[in-house]
């Protein structure tokens, strides 16, 4: 058992199935492989391509070409535009994530508990997440193994009194490759790609990939299945698969634009809520060896019931200097061949108010998010957080991501970069988690989908993918997502309504 | 300095930026622009040669173009009129196009340009010289001149 890719089409299929579904991320594998070893027929219809561990190697650039939709430059429009980058491919954005798998923070399930809705209640979560770290060996990686960036971070929270977790990570003997954001070279993360893909294969799945959905087919209330593009080559196919049900797992843009397409629009891409991740570079008078030992083995704790992460980022010559632009041509040429004393952080901040998923009917959603007053706020603390942290740990300088600012030595520096009434658009921030653009409800008319992911108005299309949370998780989504996924298809399975 | 000079300056070490026939006349003329801001602003890295780092420029300017070049419509279309736009821009304030002006003078326009009022280069700036950077520090000979190379398969770097 395979992944069918574009070259394997030859002409105009047609093929059938008891559920389709659309994406092949954290929500779409998840529920491919649960289908699937439910005894259904499953097909799953992946846009990107189909990248084993083999081909992990290589050039950033190229890896990033292949492995995220527009090659990691998909805009959030808005001032200022927000770098938005999600993996785009048979795997989706586990492939390109650093594997972190925090279970959803209880203030943010009992927020949802709250709403009504059914079996989110600890008895009902545990055991799914614990099957699901079973599933993707995760596990928390040893200090002693950390990277430079992990250990000083642990010794900032200990200086002011911080708490602190180890980071929970989805993978097996990682080796510090180091290249997380662009696929794992050794096979270490546990993404869907090395996990539920081929277990779902395993069960009689079939997958294709370089095939978009364009057109979901219809009768009334009823979808009898998707139509997509595929592309070989040159040449493009059409394949159409008809299925009992529907599922949309594309993610929080592509799943709203394709139901905006076809014509679905209660409440469907109005309520995207992003997490903003502002990084710096912070660089210390000795030697660290940024690149040596495991990423991101530990994160800042303290500050969860405020929906705030900070945690050290993969390093890369290429990241640092990536981080570095807005501080222009002198500081990357100094920084980057100082490369080993310097070390990359972020903070991450769940965003205060909802953007928008549009079909401009111009071939591709338009994103947009109107940045507020309370989430510069929100920004501004986190910064002022991280720079805390990192100077306590020891850091000579640290350059934020804010366009034309001096580094940072100490607060002073910050209070002044902060009291000159900051223009938000001078923030460079970038954005990897995109939810709760079709959320479920209890109350149909403030949700897009049902309890369970059932699409109102239909009879059989489910969102399958972060696009249904209630509202962000403020930490990653990815275990969020594929909880839910799995509380919704076993609920799906076991009701006869659904017929499926 | 002449237009002769300028033009001499742009094609340093007789390493002519050879334009993409096959991207029709605006694209060239993309081309020409990305070009001319990543040669004036990629980084200073010590142990590489003059020459060397022009053929870089070339290469990295290339990846850039090739990269807006795959971009959606919906962003290449004000992504090359901008660039376009820009690269005209400094005939009010020069008198000559921006890809023929010496690095010195392009780097100025540049940080200009980004606050320019009516017209928003900053963006457009910022998408260019990030591809840069992403371009220059993955190539295999800056890596090696900073000390950082990245080895297949398990990273004894990260060892």
């Amino acid at each position: 058992m395979t992944v069918h890719t574009g070259n394997s089409l030859e002409s105009d299929t047609s093929i059938s199935a008891d559920a389709v579904i659309v994406g092949s991320g954290a929500g779409g594998a998840t529920a491919a492989y649960l289908l699937a070893r439910a005894g259904k027929e499953v097909v799953v219809l992946e846009e990107g391509g189909y990248h084993q561990t083999e081909d992990f190697e290589g050039p950033i650039g190229d890896l990033m070409g292949k492995l995220y939709r527009d090659a990691g430059m998909t805009p959030i429009l808005g001032k200022p535009a927000i770098a938005f980058a999600e993996g785009c491919c048979v795997g989706g954005s586990t492939v390109i994530n650093g594997g972190l798998c925090w279970r959803t923070p209880q203030h943010v399930l009992s927020a949802w508990r709250g709403t009504g809705l059914p079996e989110l209640d600890e008895a009902s979560v545990t055991p799914i997440f614990e099957e699901l770290e079973k599933d993707l060996s995760i596990s928390v990686q040893n200090i002693s193994d950390s990277n430079a960036a992990s250990r000083l971070l642990i010794e900032g929270c200990q200086q002011l009194g911080w708490a602190w977790e180890r980071v929970p990570r989805a993978q097996i003997d990682c080796s510090n490759s180091n290249r997380c954001p662009t696929g794992c070279p050794t096979g270490a993360k546990q993404s869907m790609l090395v996990t539920y893909i081929p277990k779902a294969l395993n069960k009689g799945a079939r997958i294709y990939s370089d095939a978009r959905v364009t057109e979901i087919m219809r009768n009334g209330s009823r979808a009898e299945g998707v139509t997509a593009r595929v592309t070989n080559g040159s040449k493009t196919f059409r394949l159409k698969v008809k299925a009992k049900a529907v599922f949309l797992a594309g993610g929080s843009i592509q799943t709203p634009y394709l139901l905006l397409r076809n014509g679905f629009t209660h409440q469907v891409g109005t309520n995207l809520q992003i997490h903003f991740n502002l990084k710096a570079v912070a660089t210390f008078p000795q030697d660290i060896e940024p690149q040596r030992g495991t990423m991101m083995t530990a994160q800042v704790k303290q500050f969860t019931g405020e929906d705030m992460y900070i945690g050290s980022s993969n390093f890369d010559p290429v990241y640092l200097a990536l981080t570095l632009a807005p501080h222009g041509h002198s500081v990357v040429e100094r920084v980057t061949q100082n490369w080993r004393k310097a070390s990359i952080y972020l903070v991450q901040v769940k965003c205060a108010g909802t953007g928008k998923v549009i079909n401009a009917r111009l071939g591709r959603p338009m994103t947009y998010y109107k940045l507020l007053a309370e989430d510069v706020r929100r920004i501004h603390l986190g910064l002022r957080r991280l720079v805390q942290l990192v100077l306590a740990a020891g850091a000579e300088d640290v350059f934020l991501s804010i366009a034309g600012s001096s580094p940072i030595r100490c607060e002073a520096d910050l209070d002044r970069l902060m009291s000159n009434s900051l223009d938000p658009r001078r923030l460079d921030i970038l954005s990897v988690h995109a939810m709760a653009s079709c959320p479920l409800g209890m109350d149909a008319r403030t949700s897009a989908a049902d309890a369970f992911g059932l699409l109102h108005g239909t009879d059989n299309i489910f969102i399958a993918d972060a696009g249904m949370l209630p509202g962000a998780t403020g930490t990653n989504p990815q275990i969020t997502i594929m909880a839910m996924v799995y509380r919704n298809i076993m609920s799906i399975l076991a009701d006869r309504k659904y017929r499926l | 300095m002449n237009e002769t000079e300028n033009k001499h300056s742009v094609q340093s070490f007789g390493i002519e930026p050879q334009m993409n026939i096959q991207t029709g006349i605006v694209g060239r003329r993309v081309e020409r622009m990305v070009w001319a801001a990543v040669d004036a602003e990629l980084p200073y890295v010590a142990s590489i040669a003059e020459e060397d780092r022009s053929r870089i420029a070339l290469e990295v300017s290339k990846s850039v173009f090739e990269r807006m070049r795959l971009m959606p419509f919906f962003l290449r279309v004000p992504c090359y009129l901008l660039a376009i736009a820009f690269d005209m821009s400094s005939l009010l304030v020069c008198g000559k196009l921006f890809s023929n002006l010496d690095s010195d003078r392009r780097r100025t326009h540049m940080q200009i340009a980004r606050r320019w009022p009516i017209v928003r280069f900053g963006e457009l700036l910022k998408l260019t010289l990030s591809l840069m950077l992403l371009y220059y520090f993955d190539h295999p000979r800056v890596r090696h001149a900073i000390g950082y190379e990245w080895r297949t398969g398990v990273s004894e770097v990260g060892r």
